[in-house]
């Protein structure tokens, strides 16, 4: 009996691991297809944000967990169109727009949202240098008129709840506000309102006082 | 030929395009040339019923010349492509025009900044223009770019310019090109910078001079002041420190 050629052989090998390849990436696109769940989607935040949504200070990520889902959906979605995060001076905010537009669609924003809003809240511990919470108390007066006497916040007028939020991210986060880097952008209503508020409420050596005070609060 | 799937928008991107062609013929003539042998003998010399294989030393010159030969050809070819290259490498790198306006390029975790000298041409003026994500130049405009990191290694490339540089922290990069090409075209980081590096695209806007006049009188209304931050300006001093009165828009 006629053997077939060695060169047939390594001819058929070749092609059959090709069709088993092509089969298998048909499989997998298959997969792609259908859509990541929420906790699917926070894998590409956990690095920074915690997989608790408890937040690093080394990688100035605050602290998601205990935030309002109305909050975290607008936010992302200002991350995705450039109204936060796109001011060259914000180098953390120019990071985490990067990261926010991996959200491809609503649908994806409406389920990570989902997962991170469930998360149980967790304790911050405080990390500013000897300030003074007390102090910081007289200054919240103004802030209170929008996000409550305990920080709670309000969605009817976009206040987001900010008791027990990072001392650093607070503190941050009013500097930003103050030079612009967050609240300056075209369109921006609720952060120009913003502005303006810290601006009239808050001296810049007292900064630190209120968001010691504010991590505080009970919500 | 590279042209019909990437348009050329740059002075060096043809020449570049055509050192990219030199290689890819000399090789695959030679490719092609080795595969139809390689395979013509594998079926020539296959397996029959009755003759045994023979075994060849190469010791005899008659057998060595082919493999000499060939290894001749692999250096007057490598010859001709490094002359090519050290052409190629002297008008982009060595050889650069007397730049018209000076642009600085800022790189870091996941986006690109770009400040544009403004009306006067130069960097670090009070009229200097800061963008995110979206550079505007004019075309036939020789700019000379200087590039920053802020943090990892990135590499700054604009791929119809046919231009990728590296961008590390703690140098400053400098470099130029001359748009030759109106239109938008993409900027991308080409060194893997971590979990978004993906996500780190960016435009170049090239213009005719009407319209980059247009472009920088409507961001000097809106755009942020360059505040003399530069690439090399510390991380922990950009964002965190109090920067009261400062106009701040945001592009």
């Amino acid at each position: 009996m006629n053997q077939m050629p060695r060169g047939y052989v390594g001819v058929a090998l070749t092609a059959v691991t090709l069709a088993c390849g092509l089969l298998a990436a048909g499989c997998a696109r298959g997969e792609a297809h259908t859509s990541p769940t929420g906790e699917q989607l926070y894998a590409a935040c956990e690095h920074c944000h915690g997989t608790g949504g408890e937040g690093k200070v080394e990688l100035s990520a605050p602290k998601l967990a205990g935030l309002p889902a109305w909050y975290l959906t607008r936010q992302l979605q200002r991350f995705k169109d450039g109204t936060r995060g796109k001011h060259p001076d914000d180098e953390k905010g120019l990071r985490m727009r990067a990261m926010a537009r991996q959200m491809m669609s609503d649908a994806e924003v409406d389920a990570v949202v989902a997962y991170v809003a469930a998360m149980p809240d967790v304790e911050v511990i405080p990390t500013l240098p000897e300030p003074d919470p007390a102090a910081g108390g007289a200054d919240f007066a103004a802030c209170a008129v929008c996000h409550g006497e305990k920080g709670e916040g309000n969605e009817s007028i976009m206040a987001p709840r900010i008791a027990r939020l990072n001392d650093w991210y607070v503190a941050s986060q009013i500097r930003k506000y103050r030079s612009g880097i967050r609240g300056g952008a075209e369109g921006d209503d609720v952060g120009a309102a913003m502005r303006e508020m810290v601006n009239k409420a808050v001296a810049p050596e007292r900064i630190d006082n209120l968001a010691a005070y504010i991590q505080r609060l009970p919500g | 030929m590279i042209s019909w799937l990437l348009p050329q928008a740059s002075t060096f991107a043809s020449t570049i395009d055509g050192l990219v062609l030199l290689i890819a013929v000399i090789v695959g003539v030679w490719l092609i040339l080795a595969e139809v042998v390689l395979f013509g003998f594998i079926w020539k010399y296959r397996a029959r019923d009755g003759i045994r294989g023979q075994y060849v030393s190469g010791e005899d010159r008659s057998q060595k010349k082919w493999v000499s030969y060939p290894h001749y050809a692999v250096v007057v070819f490598d010859i001709i492509i490094i002359v090519a290259a050290l052409r190629v490498w002297n008008e982009v790198k060595v050889a650069a025009p007397p730049g018209e306006e000076q642009i600085r390029i800022i790189a870091q975790q996941w986006s690109w900044t770009f400040v544009h000298a403004g009306p006067d041409g130069k960097l670090d003026t009070p009229d200097d223009i800061r963008t995110v994500d979206d550079m505007y130049v004019q075309r036939d405009r020789v700019y000379t770019f200087e590039l920053h990191a802020r943090d990892v290694v990135h590499s700054f490339s604009v791929p119809a310019f046919r231009l990728k540089q590296d961008a590390i922290p703690g140098r400053v990069i400098h470099g130029w090109f001359r748009p030759t090409r109106e239109g938008t075209f993409d900027v991308q980081c080409v060194e893997m910078c971590g979990v978004g590096h993906g996500l780190m695209a960016g435009r170049i806007h090239i213009g005719s001079a009407a319209q980059y006049a247009a472009w920088m009188t409507e961001f000097r209304t809106t755009a942020a002041t360059a505040n003399r931050i530069t690439g090399s300006t510390p991380v922990a001093d950009v964002a965190a420190h109090d920067h009261v009165g400062t106009a701040g828009g945001t592009r």
